[in-house]
């Protein structure tokens, strides 16, 4: 295999930040949804590099009649596959990531709020089957932005995914 | 066993998906244009000034170094109509002043005759630091009891160097609004 392409939704908790902790605690939960795509060419039979991108998206109205929250997240940046285990069959990959991401938290209102951008990096630990074409990953992103607003915390669009997907390979 | 899982698993759910608590009620409260021929549910005296919280669009109220308070209708709340109620404030202080951060809540029934008004308790405070905590401003009182509450009757927070970002009144369920889709309005000073 000297590349892949692969693609995979997933599901994960809030970020792990103060002001996740303030929007918790002021009774936004919910689950985030992870979307990534990301492809790397393999330029050692262990080590590769590649491109990966995504959004994860989290929407919360507690108790029917609040301000629905909103909050977005789109990044993209580079990725470094390195192959643990196996082979094409079976393989386990560590891909360590940097990227730039740009992320909003706002209330479902006419008024909206600005976008953050922010460096981040992650990483993932990924089981998956190029002859069968799934793969499955549990990854990490630290994205750690400003206080959205005036009185608020420091913010992290990142947090913990779990995610299922689809490979391609040549 | 197998019962008290199945149960465990639909609260962690139901909690990972919103769960029943109503989120930014001073939004909700102050947030929103006044009702005609009502005052405005919220005013800010003195060093307190409107600002954003949570989010870069969520309404936060700031009391500055000089002192400022926060009046908000009891009517706007609509827990004090019920049997009983309480009133908490999400809030932190910044920065730190040697004295102490005091947040102080005044309860002002002056204008409500003996029958319709709720019991009115005496002053509370709530010393803050930095990190934000709810604080229980109002412990579960006698309300009204769907009784009328004069529009005159306020609740008053004061306080200097305190952020506040949001308020609850547990238990209390208010009605179903627009569900935040009026854009917040400057509350009145």
């Amino acid at each position: 295999m000297r590349w892949f392409v692969r693609m995979e939704l997933g599901l994960g908790p809030r970020g792990f930040a103060e002001n996740n902790a303030l929007l918790e605690d002021s009774g936004y939960r919910g689950v985030k949804f992870w979307v990534t795509l990301d492809a790397a060419y393999m330029f050692h039979r262990h080590v590769g590099a590649g491109l990966w991108l995504g959004m994860n998206r989290r929407s919360s109205q507690p108790g029917g009649s609040s301000a629905r929250l909103n909050e977005a997240a789109y990044f993209i940046g580079a990725q470094l596959p390195i192959l643990l285990w196996g082979r094409r069959a079976y393989a386990f990959h560590a891909t360590p990531r940097v990227a730039f991401l740009g992320g909003q938290l706002e209330l479902d209102d006419d008024e909206n709020a600005p976008f953050q951008m922010t460096a981040i990096f992650g990483g993932a630990l990924s089981f998956q089957s190029f002859t069968y074409h799934l793969g499955s990953s549990i990854g990490f992103l630290h994205a750690p932005a400003g206080a959205p607003g005036e009185l608020g915390r420091g913010h992290d669009y990142g947090g913990l995914y779990f995610t299922l997907g689809g490979t391609l390979d040549g | 066993m197998a019962e008290r899982s199945r149960i465990a698993f639909v609260a962690l759910l139901w909690s990972a998906c919103g769960g029943d608590e109503q989120a930014l009620r001073l939004e909700q409260v102050c947030g929103q244009p006044p009702v005609p021929q009502q005052s405005a549910p919220c005013r800010l005296i003195g060093d307190a000034q409107e600002t954003t919280g949570i989010t870069g669009d969520s309404l936060a109220i700031r009391f500055g170094s000089a002192g400022g308070a926060l009046e908000i209708r009891i009517n706007a709340l609509g827990a004090p109509l019920e049997q009983t109620w309480s009133f908490e404030v999400l809030a932190a202080a910044r920065p730190l002043r040697p004295e102490g951060n005091l947040l102080v809540r005044k309860l002002d029934f002056s204008s409500c005759d003996a029958v319709s008004c709720p019991e009115q308790p005496v002053d509370s405070q709530a010393a803050l630091d930095e990190d934000f905590q709810w604080a229980v401003m109002v412990e579960t009182i006698p309300g009204s009891n769907s009784n009328p509450i004069p529009d005159s009757a306020k609740l008053i927070l004061e306080g200097a160097d305190i952020d506040i970002v949001d308020i609850r009144t547990p238990g209390f369920e208010p009605p179903d609004t627009d569900g935040g889709d009026n854009p917040p309005t400057p509350v009145p000073r």
